[in-house]
């Protein structure tokens, strides 16, 4: 039978990228240069793709520093993306969810999970071209052109039938103007029925109580649409998975605090990539599983992936990483010795965030309920700008950060409003200077590569003399 | 002897320094060919000071045309070369301002002239000697006259463009509808200034601030910009326009 996901070529094109990356770490080839003539025979798809793929981004992904947790990563992405597959075979009811609300609970529940954002970031990260002829799609079909790529992608995915439409959407009111309005978008379109958990403005404990009255709400909608009850085993066997991954996660957290940081800045995109599917699978586990290791093996080592010589500046990204560009923190490490902290959105902070109890069906649906009120960017958009600036502040502080980056889409507007308080208190507590500059997530055309690295690199030179 | 060599987009800006001393200073046209420009910043050292080329121990270049040229120097980081040309200038400096022909730059200014924080102004050419360039043609005057012009201003005018193309249009719309070009003129500083401003406030600049770059070469904007950031001012001691060139020959000392 043909794959079902082999007809939406935003999926099979994810697919094919995770084999090619496998693949391409199986031969051994450490560079470029090397790897092409290692590949063994490709399928025409395969081969098409490797013409597109952007050669920064397959050269980073080549080096020692991060080749084994790119292919851990991928076989990650591989698994969901079989498990999605498999679930599309079975006729299961597919749920397309904002990742702020992690996929557990579809699973028990016998529904199919797909967050097709996340899938955004892989073809971004990956090709030259990436979305852009999504992105455009998208713009010809109403969304609007001044939102974030990561929603405008997949708006163009379904325009043009390269993504499968949901059953139903579920998303968190928070974190992001343009998130809400794809959703919405969507909806308004294609008639999708979508289930809103309304974020609430402040941050505290009835806040959250609230917040866990809408998460139960949904979950109730949900058994009503597609009459289906929560698999307690199921679900503990997939926050016992994801409560792991959050174990190296934390572990990481901590290791990052060394000097030098061991743990390289590529990653934190795949971080976000992997919390995004958190329970999803296995794989995902030992994504992060290796990550830890390898960084626990460096610091025990003194061993350091910065060049040898390099003097490291440590750096706090306040806002996202760019995913078009994901390189470009192997490309800073290796110029600059600019290694990357953490940043506001894939930081989860142990002391808050914590475990989830896996006691009863009951424990997890508030302990899931609490790490979706807490996870990035939706931690960050609500309450008062103290949180996140506070947040932004302590990270530059315990990691003892000697630059601050903010890089936002013009539609991240909660973002941009705290931008200037954050850099300002990140010089008054801790001497750091910041870059801040203007980027679209997804769209290369916005601010190009060779700008962004003229920026950076003016930004990372001011360190050097 | 250190050179110290700012490669603007229009001019390029030169200084030969010795033991923190000014001893020379050139300014040639860039066109386009930061090479060709170096070499006649050579010609003039020689032909106007008697300076050869070969005296010169160290050569530091920042500006535009900094990674296009083939002669062996240092690259000097933009935002150091004015921080440490500022605290040269000015030894108490705890900021800078330099505004050149593309770009406004605002800085703020540690102990040992180490740089703070600094804020570049946006896409716009509004803040930037480009900006004067358009308005000044439009209103049929050259760049150094308008500071004379403007000072002649009787009643207040507001521009409603900030952006040079949409003002530019602006302009010659007011000039339509009679208004006195004085007043025209005056309304297109204090939008300039409007701008700096802000981006001062970005770097939360504090007095004394080191003012550079050839847009401060202009009394009338020095004045209106005074007038609005109310902190303590300096410009620059040699010509404004040579802060990124003596910073780069600082660093060139430094060996960096």
């Amino acid at each position: 039978m043909t794959p079902m996901i082999e007809q939406y070529e935003y999926l099979r094109r994810t697919d094919a990228l995770c084999d090619l990356l496998i693949g391409a770490i199986d031969t051994g080839a450490m560079t470029l240069e090397e790897l092409f003539p290692a590949l063994p025979p490709l399928p025409e798809y395969h081969m098409q793709l490797i013409n597109e793929a952007n050669p920064e981004f397959i050269a980073a992904v080549l080096k020692p520093k991060n080749r084994k947790v790119v292919q851990a990563h991928a076989m990650g992405v591989k698994q969901y993306l079989a498990d999605l597959e498999q679930g599309m075979q079975e006729g299961k009811p597919m749920v397309g969810y904002f990742p702020s609300i992690t996929p557990e609970l579809f699973y028990s529940m016998g529904l199919n999970p797909l967050s097709v954002e996340t899938m955004s970031v892989y073809i971004a990260a990956a090709f030259d071209k990436g979305i852009e002829a999504e992105l455009d799609e998208s713009e010809a079909a109403g969304f609007p052109g001044h939102a974030c790529g990561i929603q405008r992608g997949p708006f163009g995915a379904y325009a043009k039938g390269a993504a499968p439409m949901a059953d139903v959407f579920v998303k968190c009111s928070a974190p992001c103007d343009s998130s809400n309005m794809f959703y919405q978008y969507t909806l308004d379109k294609y008639k999708v029925p979508l289930l809103l958990v309304d974020a609430p403005y402040h941050s505290d404990e009835r806040a959250f109580e609230f917040f866990l009255d809408e998460f139960k709400q949904m979950l109730k909608d949900l058994e009503e649409m597609f009459d289906c009850k929560i698999d307690e085993d199921d679900l503990r066997k997939r926050v016992t998975m994801g409560n792991e991954q959050l174990s190296h996660l934390y572990a990481l957290q901590k290791l990052r605090r060394q000097k030098p940081n061991p743990d390289p800045g590529m990653h934190r995109a795949l971080d976000f990539g992997s919390l995004s599917v958190a329970g999803s699978n296995q794989q995902h586990v030992d994504y992060m599983k290796l990550c830890h290791e390898e960084a626990r093996q460096r610091v025990e080592n003194n061993q350091s992936f910065l060049p040898e010589g390099k003097k490291e500046i440590r750096t706090v990204w306040t806002w996202g990483f760019t995913p078009h560009m994901i390189f470009i923190y192997d490309w800073l490490e290796e110029q600059y010795g600019a290694t990357y902290l953490e940043c506001a959105t894939s930081t989860l902070p142990e002391e808050i965030v914590g475990y989830v109890d896996t006691t009863d069906v009951d424990s997890m649906i508030r302990g899931l309920a609490w790490r979706s009120f807490n996870f990035p960017m939706q931690r960050t958009v609500m309450s008062f700008s103290d949180v996140y600036v506070n947040d932004m502040v302590k990270i530059a502080k315990d990691y003892d950060a000697d630059a601050a980056v903010y890089s936002g889409n013009q539609s991240c507007r909660h973002a941009w409003a705290a931008a200037k308080r954050i850099s300002d208190a990140i010089m008054d507590e801790t001497d750091a200077r910041s870059l801040t500059w203007e980027t679209d997530f997804i769209d290369k055309r916005f601010t190009s590569h060779a700008a962004t690295k003229a920026l950076l690199g003016e930004f990372f030179t001011t360190f050097e003399q | 002897m250190l050179l110290g060599c700012d490669i603007g987009t229009a001019a390029t800006k030169a200084v030969l320094i010795k033991d923190d001393k000014l001893l020379h200073k050139v300014k040639v046209a860039t066109n386009a060919n930061p090479d060709d420009a170096l070499q006649r910043v050579h010609a003039a050292f020689a032909s106007e000071a008697g300076i050869s080329a070969t005296v010169i121990e160290q050569t530091a270049i920042t500006g535009w045309g900094q990674q296009k040229v083939s002669a062996q120097h240092i690259n000097a980081n933009h935002m150091n070369c004015l921080a440490k040309a500022a605290v040269w200038s000015e030894p108490s400096a705890r900021s800078a301002l330099c505004l050149g022909a593309q770009q406004g730059i605002a800085l703020s200014i540690g102990k040992e002239a180490r740089l703070l924080d600094y804020r570049v102004s946006d896409k716009c050419a509004n803040g930037a000697g480009k900006f004067l360039d358009v308005i000044s043609e439009a209103l049929g005057c050259t760049v150094e006259e308008t500071a004379a012009i403007a000072e002649l201003s009787t009643n207040d005018l507001s521009m409603s463009s900030q952006c040079a193309v949409f003002a530019e249009s602006e302009v010659v719309s007011l000039v339509n509808a009679g208004e006195p070009v004085p007043d025209i003129m005056e309304a297109i500083f204090r939008s300039l200034i409007k701008n700096v401003a802000t981006l001062c406030k970005r770097v939360r600049v504090k007095g004394p601030l080191v003012l550079g770059g050839g847009l401060m070469n202009n009394h009338r904007l020095v004045a209106i910009l005074n007038d609005s950031i109310k902190t303590e001012t300096a410009v620059f001691a040699q010509d404004p326009d040579y802060m990124a060139a003596v910073g780069a020959a600082l660093l060139a000392k430094r060996g960096n």
